[in-house]
């Protein structure tokens, strides 16, 4: 028996020696988008650049970003919301690459999501609309506005912007068109029930949506149009007030040592080919709107992004914490 | 002979420098790194670190409304919780062991099946039966309304006490597997019946075990997060380790108040244990001498078909209708259209068994993982407790109330200071363990290492010292008396405690997340990000898959035992 136990520890220690001599010196991705892994396939395939990708949902990817601090250990970081971005960016955490996007053939609304710092680049967009289940709303009319909502109270689930970057956007463009008191005013009126109004996830959402409580959803409309593909019963509605776009946006650490990679891993997503590449991906975060010319959306997706607004990412950051501190107090449980 | 016996002495006290200082470094440590951002909260502030002391997310706990009700829902939560599923635990315990119920063997499998499976899958599986657009609406078991009813605090406690019994019942059954069969024999003869002979003798026996179980579970339910993110959030039942996740997924994370809360935490751990040693529930039982006889059973009788109802309740609740919902998830394709025929699909199961997927190699890698964290872990703890159970009392039970306060801390806290610890401090981070395979393999070992000294102290705890004292009399050092006397006697903890890491390990959630090796996902990082993507039918297929991998490997290590234990009949 003791020598099952010393053979046992002996060849955990081996592999544990064998474990992190193989963790080669690749070009780290973190990403929490599934269309990653396309467009990664794609770039070792067309390059022949190994990668090692990191994948989680946008809190727990941002959890680990924030606890590396001024270490970071990825190369390229790729996640939603331009708010984040422009803070790390800020903090130095992630470097400035001027001219990095130009051979890109970037849509209109691409170019004008380029932050001037160019420090990360949009290589997708999405925005959030209004989910209606259109079996559990019966003969009442669907809502038109962000407003209309308030006849829907208490039947409306929203994402909690405190562990979602796209929800944070939805947020922050929302008080940039309400205005921030008015706007938190009218939320009060609408996200009544504390069981559906500060969800962790999107796919908690369509939960409530589909089988909860929820008759209608503030939802990003990458997940809306995955559900109509999935021939969930449920419509899309862009709010009359307009919508503020949800880039995803890839930038380079400060301290990368895979400089040249890691550019050279963004300027591949910014080409058709790439986009392509990132269309055949199955679930929500494949119907994105393309920022590159010649691409279309797939599934039931209406090309409007040219009506989308620009976050003032620098107000949206100043104001992260309270505005979310504000949201959790009110409708988390 | 006196300067014999005296060198024994020296070798028996129990001091065990170097394994305290590997536990503390695989636990201590990177909690630490957490818990003291509670006062120091800029510590490791990317841009501007520093020691300036603040209290401010301290008293932010009574001052937030919100987080003041996540306290006081928890420690209500817990309190019953404890008291439900331990009664639960100890009841099954209780009739698997002493009585002729039919059907044992497939009995005696639940609280292993129900162990296997994570909590956030048990969560996310009463979602989908309980809602209202659920399955059990669907079939007509339930109407919506009867439905949303269930998502109340009753629900959740019928929900929580269903999932953690599986632990009480092992610290109890591994105790009463070591009482003997004299003390029940003698009341037998003294013409006591079954029912005052467990009132009597057997449960005042199981005390230690059952205040022990009290409290692993009130700290497994204060810790929990699988159920405080999925049910407890659809029931607007805001819990403790749900802020705490919340404080630390959010950007820019908040440190201090997940420190706040986590050092909440470990004072209500550590307060129960306290009180729990001030109330004498650890008081010296030891029945184990090397003479005992083999427990009898009693006859249930008329008592039979009650007994196998209550049983069969309680499979289908914690066991049967959770596995069904995630079974029936992972062969349909639109959650709203539930069991229509159209909907049956085998699109996700097909997705899982695609070589070319990340699925498979997570699947493959994270049994290897485990496998190895549950060699080390067990080889590490079987040590540790062992040199403890030589120690003194107060170091057994700072010993004791240290692990129940790791059972207690969310996974998540831990994992963040793995980050920290590898990845920020000086001199560990020059190791360069950070996003290798072998860091995941370490934190597995450390999430699992206060359940293998659990179920060990309990398996220890029922040992004579005159079996110590023979082998010390005998000449025999300690390691002499470990390897020939106590492994033995304490194989079958040894066994639950192997396999609890190992089935703990393939579905520890947060240090796949926080870890994850660079060279690819583990896999309940995947399962959850497929979840969060909306993705759960896949989600749920590779569940489905990795809960009957378990279920083969622990069904072949089952087999080969038994053929192991025939030869050796045969041979002898």
């Amino acid at each position: 028996m003791n020598k099952t136990i010393l053979a046992g520890t002996l060849a955990s220690c081996l592999l544990g020696a064998a474990a992190s001599a193989s963790a080669a010196d690749h070009l780290v991705v973190y990403s929490a988008l599934d269309t990653v892994d396309a467009a990664t396939k794609a770039f070792t395939a067309k390059t022949g650049i190994p990668v090692d990708l990191v994948r989680l949902s946008t809190g727990e990817l941002l959890g680990k970003v924030a606890a590396e601090g001024d270490k970071p250990q990825f190369d390229v970081l790729w996640v939603e919301g331009s708010a984040v971005m422009s803070r790390l960016a800020e903090q130095g955490i992630l470097k400035s690459e001027p001219g990095l996007a130009d051979k890109a053939d970037y849509t209109d609304l691409g170019r004008r999501l380029v932050p001037q710092s160019q420090a990360y680049f949009p290589v997708s967009v999405s925005t959030t609309a209004i989910a209606v289940n259109t079996k559990k709303i019966g003969e009442a009319a669907p809502p038109k506005s962000w407003s209309d909502l308030q006849n829907f109270a208490g039947k409306v689930a929203a994402k909690d912007p405190n562990l979602s970057g796209p929800a944070f956007q939805w947020l922050a463009g929302y008080f940039a068109d309400k205005g921030v008191d008015a706007g938190k005013a009218e939320l009060e009126k609408i996200l009544t029930n504390k069981a559906i109004s500060g969800i962790p996830s999107g796919g908690a959402v369509n939960k409530a949506l589909i089988t909860g409580d929820a008759g209608l959803a503030i939802q990003q409309d990458t997940s809306i149009y995955a559900l109509i593909d999935q021939k969930e019963p449920v419509s899309v509605v862009y709010p009359s007030e307009g919508v503020v776009a949800i880039p995803s946006s890839a930038g380079i650490a400060a301290i990368s040592s895979h400089e040249d990679q890691a550019k050279a891993y963004i300027q591949f997503l910014l080409t058709a080919e790439a986009e392509k590449a990132m269309l055949q991906t199955e679930g929500g975060d494949g119907f994105f709107a393309p920022v590159i010319n010649g691409v279309k959306g797939k599934g039931a997706r209406v090309d409007n992004t040219a009506t989308w607004q620009i976050l003032d990412d620098k107000t949206a950051s100043a104001n992260e914490t309270d505005w979310k501190q504000w949201f959790r107090d009110q409708f988390v449980p | 002979m006196i300067t014999s016996l005296h060198i024994g002495r020296r070798n028996w006290n129990g001091s065990a420098p170097l394994l305290w200082l590997v536990a503390f470094v695989l636990i201590g440590l990177p909690l630490l790194l957490v818990l003291v951002q509670a006062v120091l909260p800029k510590l490791f502030d990317p841009v501007a670190p520093s020691f300036t002391p603040s209290v401010a997310a301290l008293t932010r706990l009574v001052s937030s409304p919100r987080l003041f009700r996540g306290i006081v829902n928890t420690i209500l939560l817990g309190l019953v919780g404890a008291t439900v599923s331990t009664a639960l635990g100890t009841a099954l315990a209780l009739v698997l062991t002493l009585t002729d119920l039919r059907l044992r063997r497939l009995w005696l499998s639940l609280p292993w099946v129900v162990f296997a499976t994570p909590s956030y899958l048990k969560g996310l599986a009463w979602v989908l039966l309980m809602s209202p657009g659920g399955y059990l609406v669907y079939l007509g078991v339930l109407s919506p309304d009867g439905a949303s009813a269930f998502f109340g605090p009753p629900g959740l406690l019928l929900v929580m006490a269903a999932a953690l019994f599986p632990v009480p019942y092992f610290i109890v059954r591994s105790r009463l597997q070591g009482l003997g069969g004299e003390f029940i024999d003698a009341a037998r003869m003294a013409s006591a019946r079954p029912g005052q002979t467990i009132r009597r003798i057997v449960v005042p026996m199981l005390m230690p075990a059952i205040g022990l179980s009290l409290l692993t579970t009130f700290a497994e339910v204060v810790g929990d997060f699988g159920m405080a993110n999925t049910i407890a959030r659809s029931m607007n039942f805001g819990l403790l380790t749900y802020n705490i996740y919340a404080a630390t997924a959010s950007f820019p994370v908040d440190f201090a108040a997940a420190g706040a809360q986590a050092l909440l935490l470990v004072l209500l751990v550590s307060g129960s244990v306290a009180a729990t040693a001030l109330g004498g529930v650890d008081r010296e039982t030891r029945f184990l001498s090397g003479r005992n006889r083999q427990l009898m059973t009693y006859k249930l009788g008329r008592w039979q078909l009650p007994a196998l109802a209550c049983l069969a309740l309680t499979a289908l609740i914690a066991a049967v209708l959770p596995l069904l919902a995630i079974v029936l998830r992972a062969f349909t394709v639109s959650l709203g259209d539930a069991l229509a025929p159209g909907n049956f699909s085998l699109a996700a199961m097909r997705s899982v068994f695609d070589i070319t997927d990340v699925a498979g190699q997570a699947l493959l890698w994270s049994f290897v993982y485990a496998f190895f964290a549950a060699v080390l872990a067990v080889v590490f703890s079987t040590l540790f407790a062992y040199r403890i159970s030589l120690a003194s009392r107060a170091t057994r039970l700072l010993s004791s109330g240290m692990a129940m306060v790791t059972v207690a801390i969310p996974g998540i806290i831990l994992a963040f200071g793995y980050i920290l610890l590898y990845n920020r401090l000086p001199g560990f981070r020059d190791i360069g363990l950070y996003g290798s395979r072998l860091l995941l393999v370490i934190g597995y070992v450390a999430a699992a290492l206060p359940y293998c000294l659990i179920f060990l102290w309990a398996a220890l705890d029922r040992l004579g010292a005159s079996l110590r004292e023979a082998s010390r009399l005998s000449g025999a050092g300690p390691m002499q008396h470990l390897r020939r006397i106590v492994l033995p006697l304490i194989r079958r903890a040894v066994a639950v405690a192997f396999g609890v890491t190992m089935v703990r390990s393939i579905f520890e959630l947060p240090m796949s997340q926080f870890l994850m090796p660079s060279a690819g996902p583990a896999l309940p990082a995947l399962i959850v990000n497929d979840f969060t993507q909306d993705r759960d039918a896949v989600a749920c297929a590779l569940a489905l898959v990795a809960l009957c991998a378990v279920g083969l490997v622990a069904g072949i290590v089952t087999l080969l035992g038994k053929s192991r234990h025939l030869t050796t009949e045969t041979g002898s």
